[in-house]
């Protein structure tokens, strides 16, 4: 039988996987966003993704997927030369699409809060930790004077600093503690949702197993959900239940993240896989070949199929469905065999 | 060899690498793995002539690396290459990647013409398997993998005995550090160079390299073979290192993180530079910095921990987990 007749057979709406828990928290349907420029030519097209309240998702994929755009678009925070021209994204039961500027500053930070890459460019250079944070606990949560000093002091001690961190200026911050600064920041309104775009990349490896841990812990004190974006499989080994793998911006697979590492579908989940430098042996043959062209979302055909030692005539020109297979879904004409 | 720099505003005195002693064989791979700050980037500049030491010597063949000034220098850099840790930055923007790699053809008088250069840059380039109409573009039209095949063919064009290569493969996404991890290991069979890797990754490190040094703020605490270092590290600071790698399991065992910190190169703790933050360390640890000293399995420790198990325990302890 091939491939694509069974995958046709079980073609569902994704959600209905991703959304393994009745009370989905965030929900993202047919999410597409474009330059202004050129609404249909999409950079992010079609994603649809859900985070079950205090659950966790992990987006995986490389420079240009649309990982972090897709967590942009969540947080209404998309740059000015780009636009949502489709889906809808919900938390809990508001949506967040089409909502105005004020309404939408209302519900980030309180509802839903994100902790990027870089911390150091995230922070205000010139204001103090302390002063950042009340300034939050204002906004989110009409903290004022004392009162507000207190739960700072507070919110840093839970990510592992400590009261005399208040007076101190981003720059007397190393990058892990810059990063903690960020995730207090983040937890200062008690959002049910946590995002985080790449929260480690600019750590060292001993750092970033601190911040990880710290995360982990975090969520298993307040229930906070968590979406996180990596191109790192060990950073969403460690902190993802269910993972969705971006291409070209769309999500190609998406699984729980056991079965994923363990038996992936996509081809090009495969090849990113066996590219982790092996612990075993020497350097060998790169498993996936150099992308000749751009990938681009809205072309016709798997936009993998360039790269892909298992793609067939299919592949050019029929662009694959996100369809159930085994554990999860995967959008593929020749998925690799269990 | 130690490298001082004087601090910021001339307050003090940075010690980046401070007193390493090592030896890099003709033909091997040594790999230098250690986080933001242990001084691995100083210690590559060093190696390479590119900076000189503060104290201590670089012997190159048997004989002292040249300072930077003069003929000797240039001639050094005939057999000595350093390749950069950002190839946007190391590229000139002005030139195209073929005229770029054949100015560095021209400039070691390896080629009596313009088209003799523009030849062995287009095989340069075909080495690094960039294809020939990818030397006509310009350092910003390229990807950041083919960038950095381009700086390897620029190092490579004049055919050196020895490449330093600082953080090749990082800010690359996985499927092309692949490409160039595969690439290095190609050129490293074909060409016999002798290779230092500079990376903060252990992985990368690991799959290229004959032997692994680990430095921690300027000093190198364990050097040895590299499957040893990576699967069996005996110096608590490696241990921790090695720990912290994030495999592709959920069920993988969890290991408390290392606590707090490196101190910086200017405020270096007394005794053990490791000891504030190591889980072993004892009185003596904070009173002398322990040497790095040989251990039966051949392999350098600097642990006064790691010492005390070896003259009490019959050997092998620690290579328990090395042999498996």
């Amino acid at each position: 039988m091939s491939a694509l007749a069974e995958g046709a057979a079980h073609t569902l709406p994704p959600l209905s996987v991703v959304a393994a828990s009745p009370a989905p928290l965030l929900r993202v349907e047919g999410l597409t966003v474009a330059p202004r420029a050129a609404p249909a030519a999409p950079i992010v097209a079609d994603v649809s993704l859900s985070v079950p309240a205090g659950g966790s998702l992990g987006i995986v994929g490389e420079s240009g997927s649309g990982k972090s755009l897709t967590c942009l678009a969540v947080m209404g925070l998309l740059p000015r030369p780009l636009i949502q021209t489709g889906g809808t994204v919900r938390l809990g039961e508001r949506t967040l699409t089409g909502l105005s500027a004020r309404e939408l500053v209302a519900e980030r930070g309180r509802r839903v809060a994100i902790v990027f890459q870089d911390p150091v460019a995230s922070l205000n250079p010139v204001r103090t930790v302390g002063r950042g944070l009340t300034g939050l606990l204002r906004l989110h949560r009409g903290l004022l004077g004392t009162p507000a000093r207190d739960v700072a002091a507070r919110l840093l001690e839970g990510v592992g600093l400590s009261r005399r961190h208040l007076p101190a200026y981003p720059h007397e911050l190393s990058g892990g503690q810059s990063q903690r600064v960020m995730m207090a920041g983040a937890l200062a309104g008690e959002p049910s949702l946590l995002i985080a775009d790449e929260p480690t990349t600019a750590l060292d490896v001993t750092t970033q197993l601190q911040l990880l841990d710290l995360i982990e812990r975090l969520r298993a004190e307040t229930g906070t959900a968590l979406l996180i974006v990596s191109h790192d499989f060990g950073v969403i080994a460690r902190s993802a239940e269910q993972v969705a793998v971006m291409y070209a911006g769309r999500v190609v697979e998406t699984a729980p993240v056991r079965a994923l590492l363990r038996r992936p579908a996509h081809p090009y989940t495969l090849g990113l896989l066996a590219s982790v430098p092996p612990e075993h042996g020497r350097a060998h043959r790169a498993p996936l070949p150099p992308a000749t062209t751009v990938a681009r979302a809205g072309a016709p055909g798997c936009a993998f199929a360039p790269r892909c030692e298992r793609a067939g005539e299919i592949c050019r020109h029929a662009r694959p469905p996100l369809a159930r297979l085994r554990e999860g879904f995967v959008a593929c004409h020749h998925p690799v065999p269990a | 060899m130690s490298r001082h720099y004087r601090a910021r505003g001339g307050r003090g005195t940075v010690h980046a690498v401070d007193g390493v002693d090592l030896s890099v064989v003709h033909g091997e791979t040594l790999g230098v793995v250690g986080e933001s700050g242990c001084g691995k980037s100083t210690l590559g500049r060093v190696l390479s002539g590119l900076e000189p030491p503060t104290a201590g010597q670089i012997r190159y063949g048997g004989a002292p690396l040249p300072g930077k000034d003069g003929a000797a220098f240039r001639a050094s850099r005939r057999r000595i290459q350093y390749v950069f840790q950002h190839p946007l930055l190391a590229l000139n923007p002005r030139l195209t990647v073929g005229a770029h790699v054949a100015e560095m053809a021209r400039v070691h008088g390896l080629a009596a013409s313009a088209t003799e250069a523009r030849r062995k840059a287009a095989a340069a380039l075909a080495d690094v398997g960039l294809d020939a109409a990818l030397g006509a573009r310009y350092p910003h039209q390229l990807s950041g993998g083919q960038r950095q095949r381009a700086l390897l063919a620029r190092s490579l064009v004049i055919d050196p005995e020895f490449v330093v290569l600082d953080e090749p493969t990082s800010a690359l996404d996985l499927s092309v550090q692949a490409q160039v991890i595969e690439l290095i290991g190609r050129l490293k069979a074909r060409r016999a160079l002798t290779v230092v890797i500079i990376s903060h990754d252990l992985r990368v490190v690991r799959v290229l390299s004959d032997r692994i040094a680990v430095m921690y703020l300027g000093v190198v605490v364990e050097i040895g073979a590299a499957d040893q270092v990576y699967h069996a590290p005996a110096h608590p600071y490696a241990v921790a290192l090695i720990a912290a790698l994030l495999r592709l399991d959920p069920d993988a065992p969890r290991v408390p993180p290392l606590e707090g910190e490196p101190a910086s190169g200017g405020d270096i703790p007394p005794g053990c530079r490791f000891h504030p933050r190591c889980p072993r360390a004892a009185a003596p640890g904070r009173a002398l910095e322990p040497p790095l000293a040989p251990l039966p399995d051949g392999r350098q420790v600097a642990c006064h921990a790691v010492a005390a198990d070896t003259a009490r325990a019959p050997w092998p302890p620690l290579s328990a987990g090395a042999a498996a």
